[in-house]
């Protein structure tokens, strides 16, 4: 990183070094457990295109003001992991993330950027998936995730096998973080939602493969929590994850699922794709890592049906 | 001026294409301008006879009829080595070239050897090494492209740092030693002769500068100086690149000339310009009988040649097959040839490793080997699965390839073609062995001929089918063990072709109405 700090500070902006130090005491400034307050902290929408769905769970949630301050940086991570159309059910509807986008600038955010670390070729993914045009569009900025050079190395405090991983500079370098991952089938992962959706904001996901792959994704999820999380369960593709092989293997289901808690996110999709959550050892492992709520019934829950 | 700007358009935009890792350029545009490189289209032509690889013919009518155009046109190594003979103004202030004599034994030698080479022994070796297209790729993707991507990836660096991600980061993957030295090889070559020698390069070794310079004897048009105008100043001499013009008797060797028209626009009183030549006239000043009777039955063994070559190429495959891979033994890995290669024979019998596929693959799998391919096809680019793997509905390759060697082919074709197998070693698995979760292989593979089936404690591990591989190589690039990959793709010497992965059951709609099941 010495080379761009160089040319950053010989730009003499500063922007950067100062918003940097400024970190540290962002990432815990959003309270994951809004328990203590009134209102709802996980909703389930059904029936809805996807923005419908969305801007009924916002309002549900009190307003993405909520989340999403005046002037601040916003960094949006949607399931951009493959090369296929939005109908393939292997990334998120781009719908929802040009709604969401909507809603993160019309609260004043000041950027708003979005990235992927693809598994297929990058700007086919960002292209086909239909996120980048989508995105654009709707007044964001799409930053490309294909370069180690954009991942700077972090320590993983709460770790038991995973200490170190390389993350995203928007990762580091935004105010707020919003994870928008897809329900799916993953044969190896059993489900990819919202802490699975992580693997895509580090750089050597090999590492997390080779090393007991359920444990590195609840190790990964104490990292850094998402401000919210927005479960995309439209096209919820139902066997041959996360890619898939043909539009046959996507249930319309037609769903949503809010939550500023990651594990809670988890827990409500994995029951609404038709999984035990007990089955799935991530999720077990986050809880025990203290990840967030995975009891649902200590949760209040919006239910909406369109 | 035409001449100069057409030169410089070629150059540039073949150099581009080189550098573009962006796939900027349609494949419409590269072929526009690989169209007419003369190699590449022969080989084309001879492989596939359609009109698609005709190029060369147009070059040829052009050399019947006003000589070498090509070298000072369409040629990029030729626009390069003009540019390298401007950097002489850096350090004396005059261009002077002497009139030399052709040395036409060797160079014809050259051009009769490269042809017993490739056509008769099906072996592009000799054109891989001297053809100037594929030099100047070779060059361009070895040289260039790392100093562009460079100075893309510090320009998106200082984008970045105030805030704009109009541009994005490029980690040049095709680094490789003997790549790089072969280049610079070439680089310091073609430099010493430009720099000091004008085009000696084009009238001593090159084999497209020699076939032009046989043809060229026959053509209808010549530059010569018309005796009464000329003051026999010598300003034409001393700008002839190709040293050419013999100012004592008046004459212009057209064998010779590269067709840069310097000469004609340095003359002051006009006196060069084309004439019409009857065969019947020859100048016996320059030439005797007996030598223009030894190129004319070249020319015509050259012809037959070509004619012949495509016959005589399917019989000396058939043996090349059993000779090459004879000599493999068991165990060891062959190389994956891209989709659209039909096979590693073809394959290796066509590919002059010019490289504009490995600056063009959008993934980077295509990577230039060393000798994988065999000694007749070094630097030819092969699938490395250990850098990236092939995008599933991509074939910008194909459709670019300038030689045919990767032939034209459309996504859905390509979907079916399996360019190799994939091979499972559950014992160096992470599923096998360390008994956790992993699957990457699975995950990425486009048509499931790696899924995922039960194995013991609720584990999953993978399972193949190789009837419905494609050999994309996402598996093995995907696969996190080291040093050696639990699944690879095992090269098909010849491609076959791969059934289509079958569509699981379609699923209805969910019951919106049955709400939430939490």
């Amino acid at each position: 990183m010495n080379r761009r700090n160089f040319i950053k500070k010989t730009l003499g902006t500063g922007f950067f070094l100062g918003t940097s130090a400024y970190f540290g005491n962002l990432i815990n400034a959003f309270p994951v457990n809004q328990s203590g307050k009134s209102g709802y902290n996980l909703v389930a929408v059904r029936g809805g295109e996807p923005d419908v769905m969305l801007d009924r769970a916002l309002q549900s949630l009190g307003g993405i003001s909520k989340f999403v301050k005046k002037n601040q940086t916003v960094v949006i991570k949607p399931n951009i992991g493959w090369d296929v159309v939005p109908e393939r059910g292997a990334n998120t509807h781009p719908t929802l993330v040009s709604r969401l986008v909507k809603h993160c600038l019309d609260a004043g955010a000041k950027k708003v950027t979005i990235f992927d670390n693809t598994c297929d070729n990058w700007k086919n993914c960002y292209k086909n998936s239909g996120i980048e045009q989508a995105a654009k569009d709707a007044g964001a900025q799409v930053v490309p995730g294909n370069s180690e050079s954009y991942y700077q190395d972090v320590d993983v405090p709460k770790g038991i096998v995973l200490k170190k991983a390389k993350v995203h500079e928007l990762i580091l370098e935004s105010d707020v973080f919003i994870n928008v991952p897809i329900l799916k089938s993953h044969r190896s992962a059993r489900l990819t939602i919202a802490m699975k959706n992580l693997m895509g904001i580090v750089w050597d996901r090999r590492y997390w493969h080779a090393n007991n792959l359920h444990q590195c994704i609840a190790d990964f999820s104490t990292y850094r929590k998402p401000d919210l999380n927005i479960v995309d369960a439209y096209y919820v593709m139902k066997e041959n994850g996360p890619r898939g092989v043909s539009e046959a293997d996507v249930q319309k289901m037609k769903s949503l699922i809010v939550s500023p808690d990651m594990l809670a996110a988890d827990v409500a999709a994995a029951k609404l794709f038709g999984m035990e959550p007990d089955d799935i050892s991530y999720i077990k492992m986050a809880d025990a890592l203290g990840v967030g709520i995975k009891d649902l019934n200590k949760l209040s829950i919006d239910r909406i049906i369109i | 001026m035409i001449r100069i700007s057409l030169s410089l358009m070629f150059f540039v935009f073949l150099l581009f294409f080189f550098l573009d890792f962006a796939n900027l350029f349609s494949e419409h545009l590269i072929n526009f301008f690989t169209y007419i490189q003369l190699i590449p289209s022969i080989i084309g032509f001879i492989n596939f006879q359609t009109p698609v690889f005709a190029g060369f013919i147009l070059i040829i009518l052009f050399t019947l009829f006003y000589g070498r155009v090509y070298c000072s046109t369409i040629c990029p190594l030729g626009a390069l080595q003009d540019i390298i003979a401007r950097l002489k103004f850096f350090f004396r202030r005059k261009l002077k070239y002497k009139y030399s004599n052709g040395q036409f034994v060797i160079h014809y030698s050259i051009v009769v050897l490269v042809f017993i080479f490739s056509v008769l022994y099906v072996n592009p070796l000799l054109l891989n090494l001297l053809d100037p297209y594929s030099i100047f790729g070779k060059i361009s993707h070895a040289l260039f492209k790392p100093v562009y991507i460079f100075f893309n990836n510090i320009f998106v660096e200082l984008l970045n740092c105030l805030g704009i991600h109009l541009l994005y980061y490029v980690d040049f993957l095709s680094f490789t030693f003997i790549s790089f030295i072969s280049a610079l090889v070439f680089l310091i070559v073609i430099f010493v002769f430009s720099f000091f020698m004008g085009r000696r390069y084009c009238n001593l070794i090159c084999p497209v500068g020699g076939l032009l310079s046989i043809i060229t004897r026959l053509s209808l048009f010549k530059l010569k100086i018309t005796k009464p105008l000329c003051e026999g100043c010598g300003a034409c001499g001393g700008v002839c690149k190709a040293e050419c013009i013999d100012m004592k008797n008046k004459h212009i060797d057209m064998n010779r000339c590269v067709c840069c028209y310097n000469c004609i626009s340095v003359c002051p009183t006009g006196a060069i310009g084309y004439k019409m030549v009857l065969k019947t006239s020859a100048d016996k000043s320059v030439t005797d009988e007996s030598r223009r009777n030894f190129f004319k039955s070249l020319v015509g063994f050259y012809i037959l040649g070509l004619l012949s070559a495509n016959s005589c190429q399917n019989k000396d495959r058939s043996v090349a097959i059993k000779k090459n891979t004879g000599l493999i033994p068991p165990g060891e890995r062959l190389p994956v040839s891209p989709p659209g290669s039909i096979g590693l024979e073809h394959y290796r019998n066509s590919c002059i490793a010019c490289h504009l596929c490995v600056s063009n693959c959008p993934t980077q799998v295509l990577q230039p080997s060393v000798t994988e391919f065999g000694l007749s096809a070094p630097l030819a680019p092969r699938m490395d699965y250990s850098k990236s793997f092939c995008n599933y509905d991509c074939v910008v390759c194909s459709q670019i390839c300038p030689t045919g060697a990767i032939k034209p082919i459309e996504p859905e074709v390509k979907k079916k073609i399996q360019i190799g197998k994939v091979r499972f070693v559950i014992e160096n698995c992470v599923v096998y062995v360390d008994r956790t979760d992993c699957g990457a292989c699975s995950e990425h593979c486009p048509t499931k001929a790696v899924h995922m089936i039960p194995f013991e404690n609720d584990l999953y591990i993978p399972e193949v089918r190789p009837d419905i591989c494609v050999g994309c190589g996402a598996c093995e690039y995907a696969c996190p063990t080291v040093p050696f990959k639990a699944i690879y793709v095992e090269s098909n010497v010849l491609h076959l072709v791969a059934s289509l992965p079958e569509k699981s059951s379609p699923k209805d709609d969910a019951g919106i109405k049955d709400g939430f099941p939490f």
